[in-house]
């Protein structure tokens, strides 16, 4: 049974010149019971899609054509069977207890207290969050917020939902467990899963339909295994998990058309392959510009630990990535390094300032549009004004200057505070998770943006769950864990050791000498 | 979340009318022995329930609360009839000294309950009392609160580029505050897409209560309205006469004693609240 | 006509309350008077709010009231120079006299649960509510003009500390006894002019990048506003 049916819809944001076309004659018809990825570049148009389906948020402007759910025309009224959960899974929570929350849209719904009761029971056995129930909402960890923000809308009871990028903000074993969760509720009880998502890595292989779109229109509605051949020279094509690349360079043949790590290993058994030569070039670092020993650091005086005699040492001239999962601590650690948290126990000591670039890039801009806050950061620094005007043309972001920071993409914005950034004459930058809801081609543009800065003299040190986007940027890599970093190690070694916290392309190369997807195709072709 | 205070595991409203009714009469009782009575059961309940810094730092504050009292006092009221000295030909009295010592205990006493109270009863009670008459209020608490924190928790993160080791001008915190607040409207907007997505907004909604009104909290409840009103009409007809200015007087007859012991037992019910509680726990462990 | 009666029985409780109260605790009924009176007068400004049903700007007024309460942390390490009362009249000239009472009021209530509740709080909930609710009234003469707001943030300044002094007088002693009350407010001189100074710096440095950065949000997600609507 049909359970959406988008009919011709275009959709256009008002803006000072009159509209802006987001969306053009979009037809899609979705049945009860599927699971669909819907992916495109940024600005494709597929957050506003999403949003136009759930009237009581859909974005104010000029809409066309029209949305039915379950053979009735899309109202605020009908909508209450859709249920949205928003990228920031922070701020989908709005109360101050876990079973409040649980409770907050049951209440909405103005049901009696022993319904609401039972909703909640249900929800949380079938979850297993009888154990926090209780708990304060601000002290739980990012997998559990996104446990809850997913149960708070299933206690309404919906019949569809929707996911607006939830993958954005998670390591690798938190995005495994939200997907096992959506297919359980897509299989066990035929609940409809409608994702945006460019992270395909993660969500392909659950999906039984994908939709690409492109420029506000469709550009591939079908099944995930055939759209190979569609996609593969758009842009889009990055996102795609490895072994559609492999697939792509190989050809079809011996594929079971499965976007898993098992099906890629499959798909490569028996395929003639050599080793990579690789050039180990051991780069001379600079001088010693970070220094911490054996750091301490606690949020309350009675609270655990979280960053537990930690030492490390940086040098000009490096890229380092920190690994670690959700909740390890290592943001807070790297916060240690920059000032912001003050160790109780050890010391760091720093040659010359360090910049720090926070996760969410929206904190990194104190004016109203990004012209006024380089305009003051540059009068801060004492730097010539026409650095503003070079740095945006280097980053090609000049049309973005008169915006509102806040109005900008994900991706426009963490480009701009990169501007920052290269105003900056810090030694040392520290960012906290960089590509933080960022696609495949941003994620390559950040990349390239950290080797810039470090052709520069300067030494990068970010923090990331992201294997891919760290194997990519970084020369040395360690992982934070316990309250502590291990031993650092080249990129390549570390990720080639790790046998379960590594790349997705090391996970298919087996015995092969590989971390990437480029190197898998070197050493097969 | 662990359990903190057992006489705050009762229903909410036995500790909201509990607190009401002894703060209320602390403040508004004058007669020192009442006033006594107040404060030391309030140091009672705090031994069995603050950790021992606290009860001494607590026990410091009280001490020059009333000290403090009991100097300034005199320095604005002139009245009673037994003087100490003279002071700009304005009689320094000995009533003055002890009027400020009775409003030294009963500022103390007030505070001290004050401050059990603002721990115990958490904003969970607090939308609970509000939830039910004002639903709209209490989701405005609830998301301010959770505004709050997010605020606390990000705003350490306006540490942008190289201001990492914090600029502390005037200037540099207004900024920043100025900049607290751009982001703070964003988070704000987002969380009413999560709110509206979940149906807030479309009229009446109903409150999920947690809370269940089981027979001890009956049984409490009318101990507590019982005494409080056997005390406060006691006040009210005159048997806890006192009166400090012009001269020391207070009215003593049966009914005063009777009084007296009434109203120990009001402000000592959550110590024994407490004090069963424990017992019933070193019985368990000992059943072991 | 409704409404009338109702102020007419509510004012008929207040004064029961008061008068029975008064008769009860007989010595103490000043403060007695005192605090169960602005307790009453809140109730009314609650439930006028509690008619008002638009989430959006009840989100916006939990973020001011969440600015409000951080506020206090950020400037911790400057007594008395708190940005309360500056947003407070922002948000009632912005959003209308009921939502600026419930910004202060409620800012009162929050705030105190980090800086210490007492019975102080239904006072301070009844005066940072006014101060808001005047501000709504004023809306417009305080949107027109700077040194109309200013002065208004000067003279709120200035009632909010001596009607907090009036309050520790009454509750320390009971009656008014007006050289404990001068005593007070010369000993409070310093921070009643902090308050005046610290509401002046704030609304005039707040005022703008706040007024820009309400209209972005009330445009951009298209909100109504009493004012945005009067000026067009």
């Amino acid at each position: 049974m049909e359970i959406l049916q988008i009919r011709n819809l275009s959709f256009s944001y008002p803006n000072i010149n009159g509209f802006t076309r987001a969306l053009t004659d979009v037809n899609i018809n979705i049945n009860e019971g599927e699971f669909v990825v819907v992916c495109g570049e940024s600005g494709s148009g597929k957050s506003t899609l999403l949003k136009l389906l759930k009237p009581e948020i859909s974005p104010a402007g000029k809409t066309e054509g029209e949305v039915w759910f379950a053979g009735e025309k899309l109202t605020s009224e009908n909508s209450l069977s859709i249920g949205y959960m928003g990228q920031d899974y922070e701020l989908s929570i709005v109360t101050d207890r876990v079973y409040q929350e649980l409770a907050f849209g049951p209440e909405n719904l103005n049901l009696d207290s022993g319904s609401i009761r039972r909703r909640i029971s249900e929800i949380s056995s079938y979850f297993g969050m009888d154990e926090w129930l209780n708990s304060p909402t601000d002290k739980l960890s990012g997998g559990q917020k996104q446990i809850l923000s997913l149960a708070s809308v299933l206690t309404m009871r919906p019949r569809v939902i929707l996911l607006d990028e939830p993958m954005g903000s998670l390591d690798p074993v938190s995005a495994d467990r939200l997907m096992g969760m959506l297919r359980r509720l897509n299989s066990e009880l035929g609940i409809t899963v409608v994702m945006v998502e460019h992270a395909l890595e993660f969500c392909l292989s659950y999906a039984s339909r994908l939709i690409v779109l492109k420029n506000g229109r469709v550009f591939y509605d079908g099944e995930p295994a055939n759209a190979i051949g569609t996609v593969k020279n758009e842009r889009i094509f990055e996102a795609f998990p490895a072994v559609a690349k492999l697939v792509d360079r190989f050809g079809i043949e011996g594929w079971d058309g499965q976007f898993t790590v098992l099906s890629a290993k499959k798909y490569l058994e028996g395929k003639p392959h050599r080793d990579v030569l690789r050039e180990t070039s051991d780069e001379a670092s600079g001088e010693e510009v970070l220094k911490a020993k054996d750091i301490y650091y606690a949020y309350e005086r009675k609270s655990p630990f979280i960053v537990r005699g930690a030492s490390i040492s940086l040098n000009a001239g490096e890229t380092l990535a920190v690994l670690g999962g959700n909740g390890s601590g290592k943001s807070t650690f790297i916060k240690t390094l920059c000032g912001i948290n003050k160790p109780q126990r050890g010391r760091v000591s720093a040659q010359g300032s360090v910049a720090y670039l926070p996760q969410d890039t929206k904190l990194a801009f104190l004016k109203d549009s990004v012209r006024a806050d380089y305009e003051s950061y540059v009068e801060y620094m004492g730097l010539d004004s026409a650095v503003i005007a070079d740095i945006s043309r280097k980053l090609g972001i000049e049309e973005l200057l008169d915006r509102h920071p806040y109005d900008l993409s994900g991706g426009q914005r963490a480009l701009a505070a990169m501007g920052k950034m290269f105003m900056s004459n810090a030694k040392i930058m520290l960012f906290d998770e960089p590509t933080q809801g960022l696609d495949m081609g941003m994620k390559k543009v950040i990349a390239d943006i950290f080797k810039r800065l470090k052709e520069e003299g300067r030494c990068i040190l970010f923090v990331t769950h992201d294997t891919v986007f760290a194997q990519m940027a970084s020369d040395k890599a360690y992982m934070f864990f316990d309250g502590g970093i291990t031993e650092p190690e080249k990129t390549h070694r570390f990720f080639r050791e790790n046998n379960y916290y590594t790349t997705p392309a090391r996970l298919i190369a087996g015995d092969v000498d590989a971390v990437s997807v480029d190197e898998i195709i070197k050493a097969y072709s | 979340m662990n359990r903190k205070y057992a006489f705050f595991d009762m229903h909410p409203v036995v500790s909201l009318i509990y607190f009401l009714c002894v703060i209320v009469s602390g403040m508004f009782f004058r007669n020192i022995v009442l006033e006594l009575i107040s404060l030391i059961s309030a140091f009672v309940y705090i031994t069995t329930i603050f950790d021992r810094g606290r009860v001494i730092k607590t026990a410091l504050f009280c001490g020059a609360v009333i000290v403090l009292m009991a100097l300034t006092n005199p320095l604005f009221s002139h009245n009673g009839v037994t003087p100490l000295f003279y002071m700009n030909s304005m009689a320094v009295t000995l009533e003055s000294v002890y009027y400020g010592v009775s409003s030294g205990i009963m500022l103390s006493a007030v505070l001290v309950w004050c401050a059990v109270f603002s721990d115990g009863f958490d904003f969970e009670k607090i939308s609970y009392i509000f939830g039910r008459a004002f639903g709209n209020i209490s989701v405005v608490i609830s998301v301010a609160l959770r505004l709050i924190k997010l605020i606390r928790v990000r705003s350490r993160d306006l540490a942008m580029v190289d201001s990492a080791n914090g600029r502390t001008r005037l200037k540099d915190m207004l900024n920043r505050f100025s900049a607290i607040m751009g982001w703070s409207f964003e988070q704000g907007i987002e969380l009413s897409h999560s709110m509206k997505a979940r149906g807030y907004g479309r009229g009446r909604r109903s409150f999920y209560n947690r809370f269940r009104f089981g027979a001890s909290d009956a049984a409490v409840l009318t101990a507590v309205v019982i005494l409080s009103g056997a005390t406060i009409w006691m006040y009210a007809v005159g048997d806890f006469g006192f009166a400090i200015y012009p001269k020391v007087w207070i009215n003593i007859t049966d009914r005063t004693y009777l009084g007296f012991i009434l109203y120990s037992v009001l402000v000592l019910i959550p110590t024994a609240v407490e004090i069963r509680d424990s017992i019933l726990w070193k019985y368990y462990r000992s059943g072991i | 006509m409704k409404t009338k009666i109702k102020i007419v029985i509510w004012l008929g409780l207040i004064t029961v309350l008061v008068l029975a109260g008064a008769f009860v605790f007989d010595d103490s009924s000043w403060s007695y008077v005192c605090i169960a009176v602005s307790a009453l007068c809140i109730v009314p400004f609650f439930l006028s709010f509690e008619r008002k049903n638009d989430t959006t700007k009840n989100v916006i007024l939990a973020v001011l009231i969440a600015l409000n309460t951080v506020g206090r942390f950020v400037f911790a390490p400057l007594p008395s120079f708190k940005p309360v009362t500056a947003i407070t009249i922002i948000c009632g000239m912005y959003m209308g006299p009921v939502y600026g009472f419930m910004c202060g009021s409620l800012t009162a209530v929050l705030s105190n649960f980090y800086f210490g509740q007492g019975p102080w709080t239904a006072f301070q909930m009844l005066s940072w509510g006014l101060v808001g609710f005047g501000a709504g009234l004023l809306g417009r003469r305080l949107m027109n003009s700077k040194a109309v707001l200013l002065i208004y943030g000067m003279i709120t300044g200035c009632l909010y500390s001596l009607v907090m002094d009036i309050w520790t007088t009454m509750w320390m002693e009971n009656t008014f006894n007006i050289e404990r009350f001068m005593f007070y407010v010369t000993g409070a001189l310093p921070t009643m002019v902090i308050y005046m100074v610290s509401n002046c710096i704030f609304l005039f440095v707040l005022i703008g990048p706040m007024r820009r950065k309400m209209d972005r949000i009330f445009i951009k997600y298209d909100i109504n506003s009493d004012l945005h609507r009067s000026q067009d």
